[in-house]
């Protein structure tokens, strides 16, 4: 090669330097395809999804031991980022996976036993002989034929089920605590703070992510900012804290946010301000009936 | 090619299956073996494509993998077998088409001050520019860092006909890029 040929060869060093992939945007399309692996190929990939479960739902070590054990039927599904899934288990039951979730199921005499992370709506075969039993981040979820909704994210520090029929108890083994939950009433466990509780949730709202409505009754407005936010996916402030105890009766099903906010304002006369991904509700009254302070 | 501190360990916990792994071995590398794909195939959308199946593949491999060489090394040749593996399957076929036009109207941008973007697609051209067969054996050899023997095989081949091209390669970008020679010389100084 002449000295002029060396020149080239050095010269077009940049050839395509130029291009910049989006690999924020490839690295989730391999999310996905590395989810659907999990969940098209369930077998195989068992024990590591075991591994993967264990670690991150953090749950409590005690109760997992017999879990390697016995072998009868074992099923993993998995979804990522903006994914939902529908599956039936061996045993009959339903379950309606939300996005980032993970379940994995395995059906043995006596017990039908799951590993979850994520939320998913669980409709479940009945069965009086076998328990259904869903752990996940160190709560069991033991119920024998019911309908309810189960929502735990490891980066979220609570575990919440809401139920939509029949009887569910929601407990930490750890520390020994249970609660009963019948329909229309949502069980609450707090992993930080240990707590362990239930309120009513008459509207359900849990599960609009997959019926796509959201309804309120007499519901206080604190409750349904917190209910858009998580629907919407977005971040609301209400500057004027007097006004959370204004409540709402209204159902919203297929509207988009900005309308929900047009509802909103007409009714209790705020200014919506959007900056920095975060809707500000601010000023406004009860109702149309004035505050005083 | 010289190793990332970082990714032997990255390499031991990818094959130890932990998932973390894969994600950083996917932020680090994607982007240049999407360039390296792109060189083989013009096409950007092909390109990552192609690129995600690189990974795909180490990823569904993890627990199999026996690299001998870098990670950096692995992925590479990874890239270059897919890409020439997809010329394949689309039956590009390396007629001795006649060389496309050297974009000779370029000379008289020579007295310009050039901007190092410009510069750029000029290269991009040039090379995009060169015969189909002539290119990719041009890039292998070039940017890939195969051997003559290498390229003759992965193309089926003589090695004396991958020493022809490129030197046609070379003589037909000397001529593409003759009026911005000095500038890109100059550039590539500054850069050392």
């Amino acid at each position: 090669m002449d000295k002029h040929d060396q020149e080239i060869w050095r010269a077009i060093e940049g050839y395509k330097s130029g291009f910049q992939p989006n690999t924020e945007a490839a690295w989730q399309k391999m999310r996905t395809r590395m989810a659907a692996d999990e969940a098209a190929a369930p077998v195989r990939s068992l024990h590591r999804f075991w591994l993967r479960a264990a670690a991150a739902i953090v749950l409590g070590i005690g109760a997992f031991w017999a879990w390697e054990a016995s072998t009868a039927s074992e099923m993993a599904y998995a979804t990522g980022p903006g994914e939902s899934l529908s599956v039936e288990l061996p045993d009959g039951t339903q379950a309606w996976l939300n996005q980032n979730s993970s379940l994995a199921f395995k059906s043995e005499e006596g017990a039908r036993r799951a590993l979850f992370s994520g939320e998913a709506f669980f409709q479940v075969a009945k069965d009086k002989e076998r328990p259904f039993l869903i752990v996940s981040k160190g709560t069991e979820t033991r119920v024998l034929g019911t309908a309810f909704n189960l929502r735990a994210y490891p980066e979220e520090p609570t575990v919440e089920v809401e139920v939509a029929e029949g009887k569910v108890r929601l407990s930490e083994p750890e520390n020994g605590k249970a609660v009963e939950l019948t329909p229309f009433e949502k069980g609450t466990y707090n992993a930080n703070e240990g707590v362990l509780g239930k309120k009513q949730a008459p509207n359900l709202n849990g599960l609009a992510w997959r019926t796509g409505k959201l309804s309120f009754r007499q519901t206080p407005l604190s409750t349904v900012l917190t209910d858009l936010e998580r629907f919407y996916g977005v971040d609301i402030l209400l500057t004027d804290a007097a006004l959370s105890h204004c409540t709402l009766t209204s159902t919203f099903e297929g509207e988009a946010l900005e309308e929900v906010f047009l509802v909103l304002s007409t009714i209790f006369e705020f200014k919506l301000d959007s900056s920095a991904g975060q809707y500000v509700l601010k000023g406004g009254r009860c109702n149309g009936k004035e505050l005083t302070q | 090619m010289q190793q990332g501190t970082g990714d032997q360990e990255l390499l031991r916990q990818l094959q130890r299956g932990e998932e973390s792994a894969i994600e950083a071995v996917f932020r680090q590398h994607y982007a240049w073996v999407c360039r390296s794909v792109l060189r083989i195939i013009p096409d950007e959308g092909i390109a990552e494509d192609i690129a995600q199946d690189v990974f795909y593949e180490l990823y569904r491999k993890r627990r199999d993998l026996n690299i001998q060489s870098s990670l950096k090394a692995y992925l590479r040749r990874a890239a270059v077998n897919r890409a020439l593996n997809h010329l394949r399957d689309q039956k590009i076929r390396f007629a001795e088409e006649d060389a496309a036009p050297v974009q000779e109207s370029y000379l008289a941008g020579a007295q310009q001050l050039i901007e190092a973007e410009q510069l750029q697609s000029r290269i991009d051209q040039a090379i995009d520019g060169l015969p189909a067969r002539c290119r990719v054996i041009f890039v292998l050899s070039r940017f890939e860092e195969l051997s003559y023997k290498e390229i003759a095989e992965h193309l089926d081949i003589s090695p004396k006909t991958v020493e022809n091209q490129i030197a046609k390669a070379l003589r037909l970008l000397r001529e593409a890029l003759a009026a911005y020679l000095p500038a890109l010389l100059l550039l590539l100084k500054a850069a050392q």
